[in-house]
């Protein structure tokens, strides 16, 4: 894990950035809006507003943000937006299986 | 006359020729003694260009595709495939007596029976082993075999129906009845493994999103992983026993670097704290052993059990 400052958007402040990096393994924790996946492992974890660019998302719940590649597995998609990424099955918001290669209903 | 069709999800060859031997040598012959058309489908859910047919005489193949995407879509899809019974048996579970599976086929002369499980799920029905009289389930509201997440929004205190759950339940519903084998009676004659198709499917996606180290992390924190990776150092004891071949191996070759190596699971455990886990791991190796030890019998093999402890 690492911490990068960035300024999110011209005009805005500057805020910290917490990046998830390849290697690491992460179990039941939540990570919210300032959170950048980059090649972690979140199993049974709650992804709350960040984006998840790659790593493997599984068995948790992708509550809101943005899924922008990797693997998604065995988890919920409770809202956010899938934007591409690997869908290897998991849930919808009415707990509803989707099969590989599916993805997630518009919310 | 009837028609039974035993079918099945793969993901790996090695292990798929494993069940094929005892499917065709336990199940098949027995259950065509008693007059019954049968078929066997392997369904491939990943690797498919991996599996040579002429090495599993008898099956017919099928792969991933339009209506049966995965594994869970190819439960619901197998219903409508032709058959009377359906047999659905895991790719890690492996029935030592045909008669005995047999048997049960005449509890089916009671139209209220739907099926048979011959292995539980702690004590409730499963689809592990499940043998369904067809037309019943396919009255069911679709899909009737695929998992299902019920109140999602109370995460992670939801409940997850594993495959075939919901179909017990509606069955329940209608009256209809599941036949469920104990435990007791189930481990006498059925060799039953759990999670090694798991384990390395989880090393693969791992590896691919993640990198090798988060696949080892995983497997430091969550026992089942070293549960799955000790049936297969067994599994793979037997399967290179009977072919010469290495079992699980990882692209280079490497035997069991698909699943976890002998030194790799060693290393795990040795990290393993706390004397009930331990114990707890203790016995599951235990009846893995007497389960593989069962099979190479029927096989006239002598098969080495690994010591993997610490300090064993």
């Amino acid at each position: 894990m690492c911490h990068e400052h960035v300024n999110a958007d011209q005009g805005q402040d500057e805020q910290s950035v917490l990046v998830l990096l390849p290697g690491e393994w992460h179990f039941e924790k939540r990570f919210g809006p300032n959170t950048v996946s980059r090649g972690a492992v979140l199993f049974e974890c709650e992804w709350d507003g960040g984006r998840f660019e790659a790593g493997l998302f599984i068995s948790g719940m992708f509550r809101s943000g943005q899924f922008v590649g990797g693997i998604f597995l065995g988890g919920i998609f409770w809202g956010g937006t899938w934007l591409s990424g690997t869908w290897e099955g998991g849930f919808d918001r009415r707990g509803i299986y989707h099969s590989r290669g599916d993805i997630p209903p518009a919310i | 006359m009837s028609r039974l069709l035993i079918a099945s999800p793969h993901r790996y060859p090695d292990l798929a020729r494993l069940w094929h031997r005892f499917v065709t040598r336990e199940l098949v012959p027995a259950f065509e003694r008693l007059h019954l058309e049968v078929d066997v489908n392997i369904f491939c859910d990943a690797n498919a260009d991996q599996f040579q047919p002429n090495l599993f005489p008898g099956v017919r193949f099928s792969c991933a595709g339009p209506g049966a995407r995965d594994f869970m879509e190819f439960y619901d899809a197998t219903l409508l495939a032709p058959s009377d019974f359906l047999f659905f048996l895991d790719a890690d579970t492996f029935l030592l007596d045909g008669d005995w599976a047999c048997s049960y086929l005449e509890s089916f002369n009671d139209r209220g029976v739907a099926a048979v499980s011959f292995v539980p799920r702690k004590t409730n029905p499963a689809i592990f082993a499940l043998l369904c009289r067809t037309e019943i389930y396919r009255a069911l509201p679709a899909p009737a075999l695929a998992c299902r997440y019920e109140f999602p929004e109370i995460w992670p205190h939801g409940v997850n129906l594993q495959p075939g759950d919901f179909a017990a339940r509606e069955l329940n519903k209608d009256g209809k009845r599941i036949i469920n084998i104990a435990g007791d009676e189930s481990s006498r004659r059925i060799a039953n493994f759990r999670g090694t198709t798991g384990v390395r499917s989880s090393r693969e996606h791992t590896t691919q999103a993640a990198g090798e180290q988060a696949f080892l992390q995983s497997v430091a924190h969550y026992p089942a992983y070293l549960v799955a990776a000790y049936d297969n150092v067994l599994l793979g004891g037997l399967y290179e026993s009977l072919y010469h071949e290495p079992f699980a191996p990882d692209p280079a070759g490497v035997p069991l670097g698909g699943s976890l190596t002998l030194a790799d699971l060693r290393q795990a455990l040795a990290q393993v704290r706390g004397t009930k886990q331990f114990e707890s791991l203790r016995e599951r190796f235990r009846q893995s052993a007497y389960n593989i030890q069962r099979m190479a019998t029927l096989e006239g093999v002598a098969l080495s059990i690994p010591s993997v402890m610490p300090n064993s």
